[in-house]
């Protein structure tokens, strides 16, 4: 199994990899000019060439390419930002644990809601509960989250005085953010455990369970939920990788100083090691929630484990 | 059945939301109509334009009650509070940090000593204290006062002036420092400049002198950011609070250096005690900041959002005129058909300023005003009576647009119209207008970054929108879009024309007379080069408890500078 992971591992390191080479080149050929957009449209060619001549980029495609790939992988050195000067990893730490919250909190809730009701769905399925907790998810999916903030920062911030529209300070600032964030995932969350409960709920194996004589708790929660678990777990994991990159809407509407905020005005801004840096980073952490999903799989159903470790098993053979 | 009557409820509930969501809008949002709506009279809550931003001030007449204001909250466009960066935060760092001026009044008016010492110099063309310069010399020398200290008790003295000027051209966003040989403190209190030719461009002192704050050496060297998320200066704020991205709070600096009252310019007033200064980018979110006293005042709203402030028993809707102008370039490159000049006179004769503001003004407030040379009265060198001249830009004729166009031969062949996508709503009007003449024209829409890239190709565009704008003079905007200096030996639009260069050449000259100027806008509507459209009207939302505000030279909002009363 700790065969696995290290492979595993090593495998982040040709991705990472991949994905520096491939932003690189996408940034190399987009339109736009930093020095431009750094000096200003008054600034003479002459200002432009010199300010591009000092970060390298009046340079060929190979050039900046190696300096960049030296850099980052063996001075560990994402640069810095072009506007403000400062270093990316150092301004990316700085807003990552907020960003990190806000996911994190968002996806509690989905989970803390979502399975929860979803296992309630099928359990009553085709009662009027679920048809009310139907309407209500596919209501959830179908807002747009940004739309749903903006009326929230209406109702509750201009109007009723009740919650703070913006910025960060005291929960209260988290309250909107949150529940704008998770509201769809929980949709979603619900619709997926249904679907997966319904699957299993009418399993042989459940059958004889009740025959058995087994309650109604254990063979819901010890015998059904973890055989529902593989879907739900793509779910989360899907969800738990866009704790970081997906909330940046989120972040605009509310003012959140978090990371998405930070990559949109890089974008804007054509900051190349803002958004070089950050999507290096959004890489690695997908890539590392990946493995994290597929070793729960592992956890949560023994025979993929017996897979995982016949498959060690089989590559150190070969290397034999 | 029982499902098709669910879905049949669920998609009614559906669209009720939505609809209901749209319909609440209360007009902090607003789509500009199309350009086929006739012109509509102002509505009767119209905001004033003032006469300049000398007149920028809630109530003119407004004097300073001396109340100091514990606090005050206001929304920031831009976060970078580093001194270095002329992009910046520039309510904060004005208010933390001193140059060596700063304007009387605001845009155009003229340059008071502040750290400059005022009782020496004086000996220059401009009659500015606590400067020589000796005509037909590279040499310009300042002299400072010997009691500055800035925040942490740290002394200035020329040396750190020097060390200031260089770290501001090394950090690289500042231009038309490229004359500039060097600096040197000759003495404490005495700082030489050195150019490799002398500054005989109208605002190319300015450009320098207003461009730079003053801070030392020490408190820069112990600066664990290198002033990036904290300061010290010698401003009458220090900053105690910065949450990146989100908030800096300033408040009153104990012991400022400047204790003689006569000689504390308006910029180095402390009336709020501690002031927070919140990131919010949106106007949106700015309207709904404000509506639910997250924000005390938003410092600069686009007026067409003011529409939940007026008649407000909380807030008093300010206007203030935008120092920039919105502006038309016609391709004179070979490539394009618009190098014809009957061409680009058809096009012009096609628009008509006065329309195109009416429109953009239908949301019932005065957000825009046409044009009638490149250029208004917020300049001091701008000249009145262009207002009155008859030419393409003040007349519209759809006759003459007709007689022109057939004169220049055009067939109907698609004119390409470059554009950033986010000033769409001018945009589409003109497009409107112009296929209302009879002409073809196709929008090519991007990102302001990408348009920049296809600018430069005489290819690429017939006509482009643009906008520029200049904290000095008007002759900066004639610059900043038509200087070959700054487009590779053309202008903007690709003009190649020797006559047209000695013109400008004239204009920008710190000596240059009303004469040189309107040689200049006559030989360029001569020839149709340049087509003004209109220029905006910006706002500030204030509390009652503002009674005049005072703006800088880059139209910031001061808030120590603001006269408050109580209540």
């Amino acid at each position: 199994m700790w065969r696995y992971i290290v492979q595993r591992l090593l495998w982040l390191v040709v991705i990472l990899l991949c994905v520096s080479v491939l932003i690189f080149t996408i940034l190399f050929f987009v339109p736009g000019d930093p020095a431009e957009i750094a000096l200003g449209a008054e600034s003479t060619l002459d200002e432009r060439y010199e300010w591009r001549d000092e970060y390298g980029l009046n340079d060929s495609y190979l050039e900046q390419l190696g300096k960049y790939l030296y850099n980052t992988f063996l001075r560990f050195d994402l640069g810095k930002s072009y506007s403000n000067k400062t270093p990316v990893v150092r301004e990316f730490g700085a807003r990552l644990p907020r960003t990190l919250g806000l996911g994190l909190l968002c996806l509690s809730i989905n989970i803390i809601l979502g399975i929860p009701l979803g296992i309630t769905c099928a359990l009553h399925r085709n009662t009027f509960l679920d048809h009310l907790l139907t309407v209500l998810s596919m209501l959830g999916m179908c807002m747009p989250g940004f739309w749903l903030a903006l009326l929230m920062q209406q109702f509750f911030g201009a109007k009723l005085h009740f919650l703070p529209v913006m910025g960060v300070g005291s929960w209260k600032h988290w309250v909107m953010p949150v529940i704008a964030g998770s509201i769809s995932g929980v949709a979603g969350n619900v619709r997926q455990t249904r679907s997966a409960v319904l699957e299993t709920i009418r399993a042989d194996f459940i059958t004889t369970a009740r025959a058995k004589g087994v309650p109604e708790n254990n063979i819901i929660y010890k015998h059904m939920l973890p055989n529902a678990l593989i879907p739900i777990l793509s779910l989360l994991g899907g969800a738990f990788g866009h704790v970081i990159s997906g909330t940046v809407i989120i972040e605009t509407v509310f003012t959140f100083p978090g990371v998405g905020m930070y990559m949109l005005t890089g974008t804007q801004a054509r900051d190349y090691p803002v958004i070089r840096g950050c999507v290096l980073i959004l890489a690695a952490f997908s890539a590392f929630v990946v493995l994290l999903v597929d070793l729960a799989y592992g956890m949560v159903d023994p025979r993929i484990k017996a897979q995982y470790v016949s498959y060690s098993k089989k590559s150190k053979k070969e290397v034999e | 059945m029982k499902k098709k009557a669910l879905s049949l409820v669920l998609v009614i509930a559906m669209l009720a939301t939505m609809l209901a969501a749209c319909g609440s809008n209360n007009g902090a949002a607003q789509t500009t109509p199309a350009a086929t709506a006739a012109p509509t009279a102002a509505a009767p809550n119209e905001v004033t334009l003032p006469e300049g931003n000398n007149d920028a001030v809630v109530s003119a007449d407004a004097e300073n009650t001396n109340y100091i204001l514990p606090e005050l909250t206001f929304d920031l466009g831009q976060f970078n509070i580093n001194p270095l960066a002329m992009r910046g935060a520039g309510q904060v760092t004005y208010a933390v940090y001193e140059m060596l001026y700063a304007t009387e009044n605001g845009i155009g008016t003229p340059m008071t000593p502040v750290l400059a010492d005022a009782n020496r110099g004086g000996n220059n063309s401009m009659g500015l204290k606590g400067m020589d310069h000796e005509a037909g010399t590279t040499e310009y020398t300042f002299y400072i006062y010997d009691y500055i200290t800035d925040a942490a008790g740290n002394k200035i003295t020329a040396s750190d002036v020097v060390f200031s000027f260089e770290q501001t051209r090394d950090y690289k966003q500042v231009t038309g420092w490229g004359d500039i040989e060097k600096w040197e403190a000759v003495d404490d209190t005495t700082v030489k400049m050195t150019t490799t030719r002398e500054l005989t461009k109208k605002g190319e002192i300015e450009n320098i002198l207003l461009r730079c704050y003053i801070f030392s050496e020490k408190a820069f060297n112990d600066s664990p950011s290198g002033f990036t998320t904290d300061g010290c200066g010698t401003g009458p704020y220090i900053i105690t609070d910065f949450v990146q991205d989100a908030s800096v709070t300033c408040e009153t600096r104990e012991g400022y250096w400047q204790t003689n009252a006569d000689l504390r310019p308006r910029s180095a007033e402390a009336n709020v005690q501690k002031f927070v200064a919140v990131c919010i980018t949106d106007n949106n979110t700015k309207v709904t900041a404000a509506q639910s006293g997250d924000i005390d005042m938003i410092s600069n709203l686009v007026t067409t959002a003011v529409g939940p402030f007026l008649n407000n028993d909380q807030f008093n809707v300010h206007s203030f005129a935008a120092n920039g102008i919105h502006y038309l370039d016609l391709n004179c490159s070979p490539d394009s058909i618009m190098s014809n000049p009957d061409m680009r006179m058809a096009i012009y004769y096609a628009i008509s300023n006065e329309n195109l503001a009416n429109i953009l003004n239908a949301v019932g407030v005065t957000a825009y005003y046409p044009l009638t040379a490149f250029g208004h009265n917020l300049f001091s060198d701008y000249q009145e009576k262009w207002d009155t001249e008859v030419n393409y830009v003040t007349e519209y004729n759809l006759e003459k647009s007709k007689e022109y166009a057939a004169k220049a031969g055009y067939n109907g062949e698609t004119l390409y119209f470059l554009n950033a996508n986010d000033t769409s709503g001018i945009v589409e009007n003109l497009q409107n207008m112009l296929i209302n003449a009879g002409f073809n024209v196709e929008l090519k829409s991007y990102d302001r970054n990408t348009v920049t890239s296809y600018l430069g190709d005489s290819t690429a565009w017939d006509l482009y929108y643009n906008m520029t704008n200049s904290s000095d003079y008007m002759t900066s905007l004639w610059s900043h879009a038509m200087d070959p200096a700054a487009f590779g030996g053309h202008t903007e639009n690709f003009i190649v024309d020797e006559r047209f260069n000695e013109l400008l050449s004239n204009a920008l000259n710190v000596n240059s007379t009303a004469e040189d100027l309107d040689a200049f806008w006559q030989y360029s509507v001569e020839n149709g080069y340049l087509y003004p459209l209109v220029r905006a009207v910006n706002s500030m939302i204030l509390p009652k408890t503002i009674s005049n505000v005072w703006l800088n030279d880059k139209n910031n909002f001061m808030p120590g500078a603001a006269y408050y009363t109580e209540g």
